[in-house]
């Protein structure tokens, strides 16, 4: 179980996390809605070890995320919301970076990357790769550790239905193998896809159930 | 966990894909820089910086004194090296020679300097015409002339004569005087001949101990690496802040990730010098590039040794690998790069020599990456190598710590 307590950051004066407390359980999935400049990001890069929080602490089962980083790069995976991809390289060279030669082969038979479907178009260049290939790909790179948790900053901004439910379908896969999820995001259909949802505001979070009332929820950012 | 390895090896692919793009932009650069080099050798002004001066001289010489003057300073003096006399009759043909920059300047000799000569007197000046500004060597010569007309010959002369009179008046017969002055005669234009004054100033000297063509052939040479780095500005465009994040949350930090780059970028900068060092030389043993006027980058001694070279390559590298670190957008990176670069190359007299320029100026040209580079290759000053290691040093420091502030952020 991954917990999150009093985590705190400012820039300036500008408090942006005034202690963030959750708790993740194996195979649940966590959604963190907000306004733009709520703090969602900030939060999500604190966890991945980008930032250094004012306060607080990050475990799994009692052992420290935030200052263990090489517990933390093995059982956590960050996918931001931007593609951090190589744009000159295609997708096999950029898994090389994140995988062996014989780990990308084996995965590509029956493992994540099979799941996420990279080997349809691994000697496309990511210049030429649509968005919802990006995202693959980039999930596919993130999970080469087998993570226990992923942290995905708005994971399908401005991809299609079609890539949408690809990606949700892998989302399923990975919860129901029991990997646990934190999401920043603004798509209903991810909120529906969370087992509990957040939202972010003046620095803490606030529990949400949606219930289809999108004016509410409006409201509540 | 990313390594550092497969990092370096992702940018050494990147570099590989992007080599085409870079070696045509080099190449087109590589094409200006020869440009500038070959107006620079073979400019009228370089071409007169290797003439002789020519001098005009308007008026009688007949006189013996003046016509064995002229005629010394002509076939037996060292000034010949350096001077062309011009004879002209009328003042006027030498003033439309000197407008037309045929003549560096003219001297007039009028009847009553050859009358105040013949009188054993010193009270009349020889007249020295020029244009505006050019108080330069040329003036060095007038001086020199003025004074062997005004001081040597005068007063020589004068003193050999009234030698010979007092001698008369003291009763000597004429056979054993005349032996006498002639031998002094002698004594008296060897000396004059043994003058060695005139050529100290044959050597202006562009900078320390540099002749022209090496100084430019270093320049242009330290200015085409300079731009070198411009031209693989486009491995610096296809990065952006999420990779970095994406990598650093995986465990590759920020200055294992500078590194893995700069290196990378330093390679692809130094694969390129060699080639086109290589290219070059071996372009000059066919003998299908040819330098007229020493032989540039391929075969001179101090830019031939590749080993050389590399400290120069790891500085600009570094420069150039801060200034797009720094510096965000496209059109932002090549502005900043063209402005720095360009300004950096002037102030270290790269287009002009340094001692052009006043001397705090000098001084700050000699203190940046581009001066230091300039005295490095210049004389091969080991020592600077130091001083390139820890710009070096500066500048991947630098770079490192706005990687962190742009990941933060």
């Amino acid at each position: 179980m991954f917990e999150i307590k009093g985590i705190k950051k400012n820039y300036g004066r500008n408090q942006v996390l005034n202690g963030i407390d959750l708790e993740v359980n194996a195979g649940e999935i966590i959604g963190i809605l907000g306004a733009n400049g709520s703090g969602k990001s900030t939060l999500l890069s604190i966890l991945a070890g980008l930032q250094q929080p004012q306060g607080g602490f990050f475990n799994m089962d009692g052992k420290d995320l935030l200052r263990d980083s090489k517990l933390r790069n093995k059982v956590m995976a960050y996918v931001p919301q931007e593609n951090p991809l190589i744009e000159e390289l295609n997708a096999w060279d950029n898994l090389r970076m994140w995988y062996s030669r014989a780990d990308i082969e084996k995965e590509l038979k029956n493992g994540v990357l099979k799941l996420l479907g990279i080997d349809e178009f691994l000697k496309v260049p990511v210049s030429k790769m649509s968005g919802g290939m990006k995202k693959r790909l980039t999930i596919g790179c993130a999970m080469n550790s087998n993570p226990k948790l992923m942290l995905l900053d708005e994971p399908t901004a401005a991809l299609d239905m079609v890539c949408r439910n690809e990606i949700y379908d892998y989302f399923e896969s990975y919860r129901s193998s029991g990997g646990s999820m934190i999401i920043s995001t603004h798509e209903l259909q991810e909120i529906e896809l969370c087992d509990r949802c957040f939202i972010l505001k003046d620095g803490v979070l606030h529990p949400y159930t949606y219930d289809g009332d999108l004016p509410h929820l409006i409201g509540r950012l | 966990m990313i390594k550092f390895g497969d990092y370096f090896l992702v940018q050494l692919k990147r570099c590989f894909k992007l080599l085409p793009g870079m070696l045509i932009m080099i190449v087109l650069v590589a094409m200006v820089v020869s440009a500038i080099g070959y107006a620079i050798f073979n400019s009228e002004s370089y071409k007169e910086e290797q003439m002789r001066y020519k001098l005009g001289i308007v008026g009688d010489t007949s006189d013996n004194m003046l016509s064995m003057g002229v005629d010394l300073l002509e076939n037996n003096d060292d000034s010949r090296f350096m001077l062309e006399i011009v004879q002209f009759d009328v003042e006027d043909d030498a003033k439309d020679a000197l407008r037309e920059g045929k003549i560096s300047a003219y001297v007039l000799i009028t009847d009553e300097f050859v009358n105040s000569l013949n009188a054993l007197s010193n009270d009349i000046k020889l007249e020295y015409f020029a244009t505006s500004g050019q108080r330069g060597i040329t003036g060095v010569m007038m001086d020199e002339l003025a004074d062997i007309a005004s001081e040597l010959v005068v007063s020589s002369e004068k003193g050999l004569l009234v030698l010979e009179q007092e001698m008369k008046n003291a009763g000597f017969p004429a056979e054993a005087i005349n032996p006498q002055i002639d031998r002094l005669l002698l004594l008296y234009v060897g000396a004059m001949l043994a003058r060695g004054d005139l050529v100290e100033f044959s050597e202006l000297g562009l900078s320390d101990g540099l002749t022209t063509p090496q100084y430019y052939s270093i320049s242009l040479s330290l200015f085409f690496l300079l731009l070198m780095s411009f031209c693989s500005i486009s491995f610096f465009l296809g990065k952006k802040k999420a990779t970095y994040q994406f990598i650093s949350a995986k465990g590759l930090g920020v200055s294992w990730q500078i590194l893995a780059e700069f290196l990378a970028y330093f390679l692809m900068n130094l694969f390129c010098v060699e080639l086109i060092l290589i290219i070059v030389r071996r372009l000059s043993r066919l003998r299908i590039l040819s330098f007229e006027n020493g032989e540039i980058i391929g075969d001179m001694a101090l830019i031939k040794s590749e080993i050389n070279i590399i400290a120069v390559v790891i500085l600009f590298s570094a420069l150039g690998f801060f200034i797009f670190e720094v510096v965000t957008g496209v059109i932002n990176k090549f502005l900043a790069a063209f402005i720095i670069f360009i300004g950096m190359a002037y102030i270290s007299g790269y287009f002009y020599p340094k001692s052009f320029f006043p001397d705090a100026l000098q001084k700050l040209g000699e203190l940046l990456p581009t001066g230091v580079a300039f005295t490095y290759m210049g004389g091969l000053h080991r020592e600077y190598i130091l001083i390139m290691v820890i710009y070096t040093i500066i500048f991947i420091s630098a770079s490192i710590f706005i990687r962190r502030r742009k990941i933060r952020k």
